[in-house]
């Protein structure tokens, strides 16, 4: 609105104060002025504007009137001071509301998956780090009991016998970080991540290849040693010497270790992304502390999700629900539609204590009958 | 009886007028002035009706110009505030009822000195 739209108003006080004076000469200013304040208070009150005082009032004065405003208010609501959790905090609130447990369940299995894939990740690395390959293949020592004295057989078939042994303990490792890397690959199905999957898979193709090549050189050892025990003639020109490359399994092994080095700082992505996912879904009593979330809270967190003793369930819809691992006792009470199932897909592990077995899943295919 | 017309800058297509001391006697008149505020102030122009109409008229007129209006209300609203501050500054404990257009006081009204 442009200016000369907006009224400018005279001052109702001295508009105020010429009736006064006209209507009573004989009152005095001080008497006015009252009248006046008096007369103010009451049009204030009557049409909420305040003449004279608003105007009068300076910028401190109305920031001043703010402020005292705003601390009314803040004595008036009070902010609730956030509770920081730590993961005991969060299996308490689990425990006072078991059907939570089943809404935090995946969040919870695959933290402690992810956490589990670093731990195995970390053993992994450090058994690359202590595999030792020979320096020495099979077709050096073939070429020497070839080419050498008589003499140099029985010393060929010594370093025979060593380079055996370094073979069968190097092959020894790799079949354990071989192992242990399917484990992390299985612990990690559920993760979903790319990045990590990439880094196990190509972890265990570099496995894989550096225990095929270790095994072939095994087995070509032996069979030197045998030749050299039993006194027939050695070839050093055959051919399958020639696939011996240990420059190749020093590539393979380099290559594991950068490997696991990607898959592990995946993995630890994925650990955080899901220790907020879960700090998210405890927000509403509080603050969750996430470098508490290690191992050993993971693995209780693990437990009391798994944990439905005694816990009433009729109201939780359990459509596409993973029960996996998830025990119960007589006293759980399951949804009326559910009851079969979950009798028909568990084991009795202990006293009273049942557990459902491993593949479980309470897929759609009760998706009309299940309560909502 | 004449009718003052608002001096509103925003002139609107109705008419908006001060309204009567007469529209003013009951509460739910939709405005906020003192109860005894329309009959005191007739009675004090001595039951004059035209002469207390035109008294208050002139007088809210006046208030329209000042402060007790906020500058950007125009049309009823503008006269809704003239009207209430209006009452509101005349009738007061000490000196009501009064009329600031004609000097008329109590002491007028029942003949004695001021």
């Amino acid at each position: 609105m442009s200016a000369d739209l907006v009224r400018a108003p005279g001052s109702f006080r001295q508009l105020g104060e010429r009736l006064l004076g006209e209507s009573f000469p004989a009152m005095d200013a001080e008497d006015v002025d009252r009248y006046l304040d008096r007369a103010v208070a009451r049009v204030h009150e009557a049409t909420g504007t305040e003449p004279l005082q608003r105007l009068r009032a300076s910028r401190a004065e109305v920031l001043e009137l703010v402020e005292i405003g705003r601390e009314d208010f803040r004595s008036a609501h009070p902010r609730r001071p956030v509770a920081v959790l730590a993961p005991d905090d969060v299996i308490a609130h689990l425990g006072r509301r078991p059907t939570m447990k089943l809404l935090a369940r995946k969040l919870v299995l695959d933290f402690a998956d992810a956490l589990d894939v670093i731990r195995t990740l970390d053993e992994v690395g450090d058994a690359a780090a202590v595999i030792e390959l020979p320096a020495a293949g099979t077709p050096d020592l073939a070429l020497s009991a070839c080419s050498g004295p008589a003499a140099a057989r029985d010393r060929v078939r010594g370093l025979a016998a060593e380079l055996a042994t370094g073979l069968t303990a190097a092959r020894n490792l790799v079949r354990a970080v071989d192992l242990a890397i399917d484990s992390a690959i299985d612990l990690a199905s559920s993760l979903r991540d790319r990045n990590l999957a990439r880094g196990l898979a190509d972890a265990r193709t570099s496995a894989r290849c550096l225990d095929q090549s270790l095994g072939l050189d095994h087995v070509l050892t032996g069979d030197l040693s045998r030749d050299l025990e039993r006194g027939r003639p050695v070839r050093p020109d055959r051919p399958a010497y020639a696939e011996i490359d240990r420059a190749g399994d020093r590539a393979h092994l380099r290559r594991l270790a950068d490997s696991v080095v990607v898959a592990r700082a995946a993995a630890q992505e994925v650990r955080e992304a899901l220790a907020r996912d879960i700090a998210r879904m405890f927000l509403r009593i509080g603050r969750l502390n996430l470098d508490r979330l290690d191992d050993e809270s993971a693995e209780a967190l693990r437990e009391a999700v798994n944990d439905l003793r005694g816990a009433d369930l009729r109201s939780v819809n359990l459509v596409g629900v993973d029960l996996e691992g998830v025990r119960w006792s007589p006293a759980t009470r399951w949804p009326d539609d559910w009851r079969a199932q979950i009798d028909r897909d568990s084991v009795l592990i202990g006293d009273g204590l049942f557990e459902v077995r491993a593949g479980a899943r309470t897929a759609g295919t009760h998706l009309l009958l299940a309560p909502l | 009886m004449s009718e003052q017309e608002t001096a509103s800058p925003r002139m609107t297509r109705l008419r908006v007028t001060i309204p009567p001391l007469k529209d003013l006697v009951y509460e739910q008149c939709g405005y906020a002035v003192p109860a005894t505020f329309a009959c005191g102030f007739v009675d004090l122009h001595l039951d004059d009706w035209e002469r207390a109409e035109r008294d208050w008229e002139n007088f809210v007129a006046l208030v329209l110009d000042t402060d007790a209006v906020h500058p950007r209300a125009s049309g009823g609203v503008a006269i809704r505030q003239a009207v209430e501050a209006a009452a509101a500054f005349l009738v007061d404990d000490e000196l009501w009822p009064w009329c600031p257009m004609c000097k008329l006081d109590a002491d007028d009204r029942t003949g004695g000195d001021r």
